[in-house]
Formats: C-alpha cells, structure tokens, sequence
C-alpha cells in the first residue's frame, strides 16, 4: 500500500471510528485496544480539540446554548466543515450561519450575530495595533473641504437586528442568564483596538451608517449628505471627537477639487 | 525580566495562561521559551506582542505541529513562506516540527499521526524535509510522536526510522522522552533500547511531559506532572545531553508560571548530579 492510500484508509477510519477490513488488513493496535478502540481514540482527540477551538472562539454562544447542545451542534458542525487552515484558531468562520440554518439552533434568532460578533472579537486579538494620527494633525486636516479617512486595520463597525453585547458581556456568569437580557432591539458597536487593548462601544444606527460608509471608501462630504437632514453641527463635531478619542484613524486623504 | 538560572539550559513552553504574568517580566527559573509556531504565524496582534516581549529577554524555539512533514502531496509553501517571515521576525534558535503527518490540503486532522517505517515513507520525508529545509535555510529538528496504532508493513523500528531520516537529511532529533515512554508502555519495547539505539550526536533538543493513564493504555497528554519514568530516562541520558535544551511541556491543565519552575529545577538539578557523577567516577 502507497503511503497517500495508507494515509487515507486511517483518515476513514479515524473519522468513523472503526475499523473496516483493509484496515485490519494492515494496521494493528496498541497493547490491550482492539483496532477500533485505538481508533476511538484518535477519534475522540480529533472531536475533542475541533469542539474546543470552537468553544474557545464562540464562548458566549456556548453559553447560551449550554454544554450539551453546544457540543451537539459543534460535532454536526465539525462532521460538515473540515478544517483547512494550518491554524486551529482559525477554525470556525463559517460557524455563525451554520447556527442559523441548524434545526437545532435557528430558533433562537439571535445566536447567528452572537457569534458573528465572537468572530469579529477573535479577529480583533490576532490584529496589529496600529499608531493612529496624532490628533493635531487630524485637527489640521479637518478644515480641508472634502477628504477620507483611511481607518486603523484593528477597527470594525457592528449591527444587529439584536442587543447582543449585553449577552457577550454576561458569557461568564450561570447558565441560561441571557433569559433575562433584554436582547429584543437593535444595536450598533464600534469595536476597536487602541494600545494593545480590544474596546467595544455601542453607537447610534446613523454613526455606524457614516461610519461604515466612511470605512468602505466613502469621501466625508458623500456620506454625511446622506445623513444631512438628521446631522447638526455639533452632531458631526462629537462623531469626529469620537473617532479621534478612539484613535481609530490612521491617515487623512484630503481630496482636490 | 531576566533567567535567574542560566547554568544549564531548560526552558518551558510559552502558553497564553502566563501572559499577564510574564508580561511583567519577573525574574524566572526558565532559560528558554519554546513558542508554538502556528499561534504566531497568522498573528500581529497579542500572542505576537507577547512574543516579542518574551523575545528581548530569552531565546525562543518555534516549535510547529501543522508542518505535515510525512505528507506525500508535499509541503504547503504558504506556511512556509508564513514560517519563514517569523524566523526573520523572532530569530530562533531552534526551528522544530514532528515526524508524522497531520492530514490533506483540504483536511486537517490536527493530530500528529504516524507513519508506516518504510522506505516509502523516508522518501516523502527525505523530499519534504529537503525542501523545507533549502526554504527556510536552516536544518530542521523533527520529534518521535507518541502512537497508538502501528502498520503492519512495517520494514524497521522506530528508532532506527528516525535515526535513517536523520541520516539521509542531516535534520536533527527532537527527543520526547514523554513519547517514548508512552510508545513503550502502550506498543512494548524497552525505552533503553530505543535511546540506546538513536544517534545522541544528531539529538539537538530534549522534550519532557505527562501522559495520562486510561488503564488500557497512556494518552500523550501533556496535561500532568513529568512523571518518575521519564526523570528517569533523563536521569539515564542526562550525560549525554546536558549541553542541550530540555524542555519541560504542558499543554492542558496548565499550572501556576511557578509550579513548572519547580520542574525546571529539578530538571537543572539533574544535569547537575550527572557532572558530580561523573567527577566521582574520575576521582575513583
């Protein structure tokens, strides 16, 4: 037998848990194991470490969810979506609309964002801190007539048709909590990393709307014209203290007439 | 921060539980740290931060397990691109992976599987390991992994697999006491006659763990104290490799920055009965 058709015939058998006869055929077991018995092992370890690179990224969906469903719903996760990626910490990134679209999960209507926001949390920590422009210099730039912002790469803007921040926060506490959350509304979260530290800050639905417009490469006049009859001066002026109380912007690309 | 004991080398395993107290830079026990390299690759965020403040005080080993070395659909040459940006990032002093395979392209298993001791398998290992090796510039230390089935086509032990592999090309041994304690116990070979039989000169770095036992059979864990049997097989080879780094692993259950200082101690203290030993036996 090659060595790739050897590799395959454990891999079978690994995921199965058994021992079919060509495995039989040429692989023997430890000790006092039958062949199936070490390849439970094997097994087991691969559900093991899978289900725990989920439950260390989407700890607040576990928690929602309990320990025995989530371990339910992540081994038909891991049975439908093999891990590709050198990394486990990676694993997982489809995870969110698996929950959606599972019998077992899509009841619970939150849980698909829960999980986005867990993802976009995990994301954030393997992020580079990058140096935000001085505030002088933003102050300067500020006065230009029209301009975009280019935003640190540790930055994202959040919605959900849910309140699910309040539920991420309360990961830790007993059980089945989130029951008495008030989850029902939207929310709106800046989610941003400054000196090395992850923050999370709710924001109203038109300040994530400018600021995800801003963040796709929108120019500053388009899009708070889009907004122009719900802005005041001082509206605008405390969005652009926001962002620079965030060090979120990294540079300023004044735009020539 | 600073390594209080530097005389002989035994470093432990850089693990996210002991961020916040390493990053206060104490005064340790530990001369070393070996970083696991798949955390660090796709990483510009904490766990590269904290390796780097790690880095200005002690040597790092990068230590891999996704590297698939006994893949016979060949080396993935993004991780190694991905791997060689972090050498010339952190600078190692060791760069070291496992005899196994761990999956396809488009599945990993994320397990350190074993392989057939055949001449089959040397082949994919001595073209992996060749390019891997001309890629990152350096030579590579593999590690003997602990097992719990075997092939029946078998063409020689594995000790003298790893010592061939080793041989063809010019990659160094990672020695895992732990594994080879656990391969004796769970396959029944003598763990004498396995070190007796490895080529000391090509060991360039020494592992030491805990198994769990099931009763039936250990589990490589790394979850538990270095238990007696492998104090002693270092006991019996610490002559032999007291120049060399040892390393002290935990993966689950990991304890107190402290708790495995304790081990390093004892780990240091071995090495340093083994030259009163040997004075002793020149005095005679």
């Amino acid at each position: 037998m090659k060595l790739n058709e050897a590799q395959n015939l454990f891999k079978k058998n690994l995921l199965s848990a058994q021992a079919d006869p060509q495995a039989l055929e040429s692989l023997k077991p430890i000790g006092k194991l039958s062949l199936e018995q070490a390849f439970e092992v094997y097994h087991r370890g691969y559900f093991a470490r899978m289900t725990e690179a989920l439950s260390s990224t989407f700890h607040a969906v576990r928690w929602v969810l309990g320990e025995e469903l989530f371990r339910h719903v992540a081994r038909r996760y891991i049975e439908a979506q093999p891990s590709i990626s050198y990394d486990l910490s990676d694993y997982g990134e489809t995870f969110p609309d698996f929950l959606k679209n599972t019998q077992a999960t899509k009841g619970i209507v939150f849980l698909c964002d829960l999980a986005r926001l867990e993802w976009t949390l995990k994301n954030m920590y393997y992020a580079a801190a990058s140096e935000p422009l001085p505030v002088e210099r933003i102050r300067e730039l500020l006065h230009s007539e029209d301009f975009k912002i280019q935003f640190i790469e540790a930055f994202e803007v959040f919605e959900s048709p849910y309140a699910i921040y309040d539920i991420w926060i309360r990961r830790k506490e007993p059980p089945y909590q989130f029951e008495d959350i008030n989850w029902n509304h939207p929310e709106s979260l800046m989610i941003y990393k400054k000196q090395n530290k992850i923050y999370v800050q709710r924001i109203d639905a038109i300040e994530a709307q400018i600021l995800s417009e801003l963040k796709e490469g929108s120019a500053v006049a388009s899009a708070l014209a889009d907004f122009s009859s719900l802005l005041t001066p001082d509206k605008i002026a405390q969005l652009f203290q926001m962002m620079m109380r965030a060090g979120i912007i990294e540079d300023i690309i004044v735009l020539e007439n | 921060m600073r390594a209080s004991s530097l005389s002989h080398k035994v470093g432990v395993g850089l693990r996210s539980p002991h961020y916040p107290y390493l990053e206060q830079r104490p005064s340790t026990e530990v001369a070393w740290f070996e970083a696991l390299t798949e955390s660090y690759l796709n990483s510009r965020g904490r766990p590269l931060e904290m390796l780097q403040v790690i880095r200005q005080d002690y040597p790092v080993a990068l230590h891999g397990v996704s590297m698939n070395i006994g893949s016979p659909e060949g080396l993935r040459l993004d991780y190694l691109q991905k791997l060689r940006d972090l050498i010339d990032r952190v600078e190692p002093f060791i760069v070291s992976d496992h005899l196994c395979w761990t999956g396809s392209a488009e599945f990993n298993l994320h397990d350190l599987l074993p392989l057939p001791f055949t001449e089959d398998s040397m082949e994919t290992l001595v073209h992996n390991i060749d390019l891997a090796q001309d890629f990152l510039r350096r030579p590579l230390v593999l590690e003997n992994v602990s097992t719990y089935i075997s092939y029946r086509n078998n063409e020689m032990s594995e000790w003298d697999f790893i010592s061939e592999v080793s041989r063809r090309t010019g990659c160094h041994i990672l020695l895992d006491l732990n594994n080879i304690y656990v391969n004796s116990s769970n396959h029944g070979f003598d763990p004498h006659y396995f070190l007796n039989h490895i080529p000391m000169e090509r060991v360039a770095q020494v592992h030491m763990a805990g198994p769990t036992d099931y009763g039936d059979f250990l589990f490589d864990t790394h979850s538990s104290d270095v238990p007696e049997p492998v104090w002693q097989l270092f006991k019996l080879i610490a002559p032999k490799v007291r120049h060399l780094p040892i390393l002290i692993e935990r993966d689950e259950k990991i304890p107190e920055f402290r708790e495995l200082e304790v081990e390093v101690m004892k780990a240091v203290s071995i090495l340093e009965s083994s030259y009163e030993a040997e004075r002793s036996a020149e005095s005679v």
